[in-house]
């Protein structure tokens, strides 16, 4: 028999799929499409201290296997995620982490201290790497040095299962994943969006109002496994993985190049029951492989 | 909503217009004026987001969508043939109100026609009959569709070209019209006419409903792809898939919707 519970850093996780932030808004808006109960638990949408309106439109775009976004953080502000969107969140019965955001240190720290003690939140996912804001976002992930420096402040005040989303932005993705774990970071997740832009050649204009936007969905697969295989190597933390995973192998591949768990974005849009899916054929993959737990996957590539 | 694979029951081509008809009887059921499905176009490697198409005419058990081939997704469902399968979602997002005036005048541009003659129908059928001003860019775009509607609604055709019904656009064509006899407007089509018309009849202080598009992700108001701006103090944006795709005049910032791209 096949027992697909995993421990993420602490968090009991009832199969390793999992939503990842920004695609599955409250999973409310899913709930004809799925059963959401089902899944291994829902990342939120970011989370900032305020209200952020986001970017102006147009902020999608359709690439060859992929699409770039630029929606900007927008969100209802703390205050209105711990009234409504908490309550639909928790309402599926599945854990729950919270994706937090910010502008500045203290905007993180504020929202970080405010979730802290929030026992139905089962962890908080730091965003030091969304590529679509002027201020904050990537611009706290892309040195060593600043990461240490905002998650152990983070770490100060936070006293549950802290996980930091990672850019595949950097030059050493081990080196910044080395920083974050160093500040205090529970468990990492990766990958988050890579910068990309789509020029429309009739009007000779953007694709994206913001010009530049995150890359997601299959095309970046590849690219989100071996971040994954680079941190599994230098770190000693759980990984949750995400990037371009579709489907049931790409799942198996994360897990494989050292991921504990794995989160569905861009793919939900193609086709809902996505996770669902992959948390079927990732069941049957492991019967016929004789595995117990998708734990004695993790990092068992063949070199 | 709910998710089917519905099956194609016949196409018919009209210009470069292609008009499928889907067995879906739940989406049918559910379906009011202005709403949409997200259709998958491709089949073996389909295409990363689905497209929104906006409900054409639902009845019996079928919906009709009203696609122009413009890229490689409506090319795609321009080549299926009956019997296939389509992978949908809806019926989704906000549709018209209908009770907003007895001669209403329903303004559509190019592929805009869909919601609307969607809405034609469902007034007709409650003894209202409608104003249907349709325009095109070249007469000949949806080849025999205009002589059919012409047949069941009262509808007016231009054309820039001027191959069909008077030469100029649809909002010319209004703003001609002495007196009014409307006393409602709903429309649907490109941006610009969306413009025109909003400068054309602004100062009536008329009812007056617009479909809206926007490049769309998932279509279930999760994601915050398709924004709008809204009037509001602050900036603040509402998404086209599940506040809208309909809006009342008087919900958008203009300024922003024309600034934005």
């Amino acid at each position: 028999m096949v027992d697909l519970r995993v421990n993420l850093a602490g968090i009991e996780l009832p199969n390793p799929v999992l939503m990842a932030s920004g695609v599955f808004g409250t999973g409310t808006e899913y709930r004809e499409l799925l059963e959401v109960g089902r899944l291994g638990g829902i990342i939120s949408k970011a989370v900032t201290l305020e209200p952020c309106p986001g970017n102006p439109p147009p902020r999608i775009w359709e690439t060859p296997c992929g699409m770039l976004n630029s929606i900007g953080l927008q969100n209802k502000g703390l205050e209105a995620f711990l009234e409504e969107d908490l309550p639909a969140l928790l309402s599926h019965g599945i854990p729950i982490i919270a994706n937090v955001a910010g502008f500045s240190e203290e905007e993180y720290l504020e929202v970080a201290r405010r979730l802290d003690g929030i026992g139905e939140i089962r962890g908080i996912e730091l965003n030091i790497s969304c590529p679509n804001v002027a201020r904050g976002g990537i611009h706290f992930g892309a040195e060593a040095s600043s990461v240490v420096n905002l998650v152990a402040r983070v770490r100060e005040v936070y006293n549950g299962v802290l996980l930091v989303k990672l850019s595949p932005q950097v030059y050493d993705i081990g080196e910044i994943a080395r920083a974050a774990v160093e500040g205090g970071a529970d468990a990492l997740s990766l990958v988050n969006t890579f910068p990309g832009m789509a020029v429309d050649v009739e009007t000779w204009k953007p694709r994206l109002a913001s010009v530049t936007g995150g890359l997601s969905g299959p095309a970046i697969h590849p690219l989100a496994v071996r971040a994954v295989w680079e941190v599994a190597q230098v770190v000693n933390r759980p990984i949750l993985a995400m990037g371009g995973i579709s489907g049931w192998e790409q799942a198996v591949e994360m897990l494989l190049v050292g991921a504990t768990a794995v989160a569905v974005g861009t793919a939900i849009f193609t086709d809902p029951l996505t996770p669902l899916g992959i948390l079927e054929g990732l069941e049957n993959y492991l019967e016929r492989m004789g595995i117990a737990s998708p734990e004695e996957l993790k990092g068992k590539i063949r070199l | 909503m709910e998710r089917v694979l519905a099956y194609l029951q016949e196409v018919k081509y009209y210009g470069k217009a292609v008009l499928l008809s889907l067995e879906a009887p739940g989406v049918a059921a559910e379906a009011v004026p202005g709403q949409f499905v997200q259709v998958l176009c491709g089949r073996d490697s389909p295409r990363v987001l689905r497209r929104p198409f906006s409900i054409f005419s639902a009845k019996a058990g079928r919906i009709l969508l009203l696609s122009k081939v413009v890229g490689k997704g409506t090319s795609w469902l321009a080549e299926l043939k009956a019997g296939e399968q389509v992978d949908l979602i809806g019926p989704l997002g906000r549709g018209f109100a209908m009770d907003e005036g007895d001669r209403p005048a329903l303004v559509a541009g190019g592929a805009g026609i869909a919601p609307l003659h969607f809405l034609a129908e469902r007034l007709m059928e409650r003894r209202t009959e409608p104003s249907l001003y349709w325009g095109l860019d070249l007469g000949e775009e949806f080849g025999e569709l205009p002589a059919l509607l012409g047949k069941r609604f009262r509808l007016f055709m231009c054309s820039r070209d001027g191959c069909l019904g008077e030469r100029g656009t649809v909002v010319e064509a209004l703003a001609r019209e002495k007196e009014p006899e409307f006393n409602a407007v709903y429309a649907c089509g490109p941006r610009e006419m969306l413009g025109a018309l909003a400068k054309e009849i602004k100062g009536a202080n008329l009812p007056f409903q617009l479909s809206l598009e926007e490049r769309m992700a998932c279509g279930v108001g999760a994601c915050q792809g398709c924004a709008v701006p809204i009037r509001s103090a602050r900036p603040a944006y509402s998404r086209v898939c599940k506040d809208g795709p309909v809006f009342r005049f008087e919900e958008i910032d203009w300024r922003a919707y024309f600034g934005g791209s």
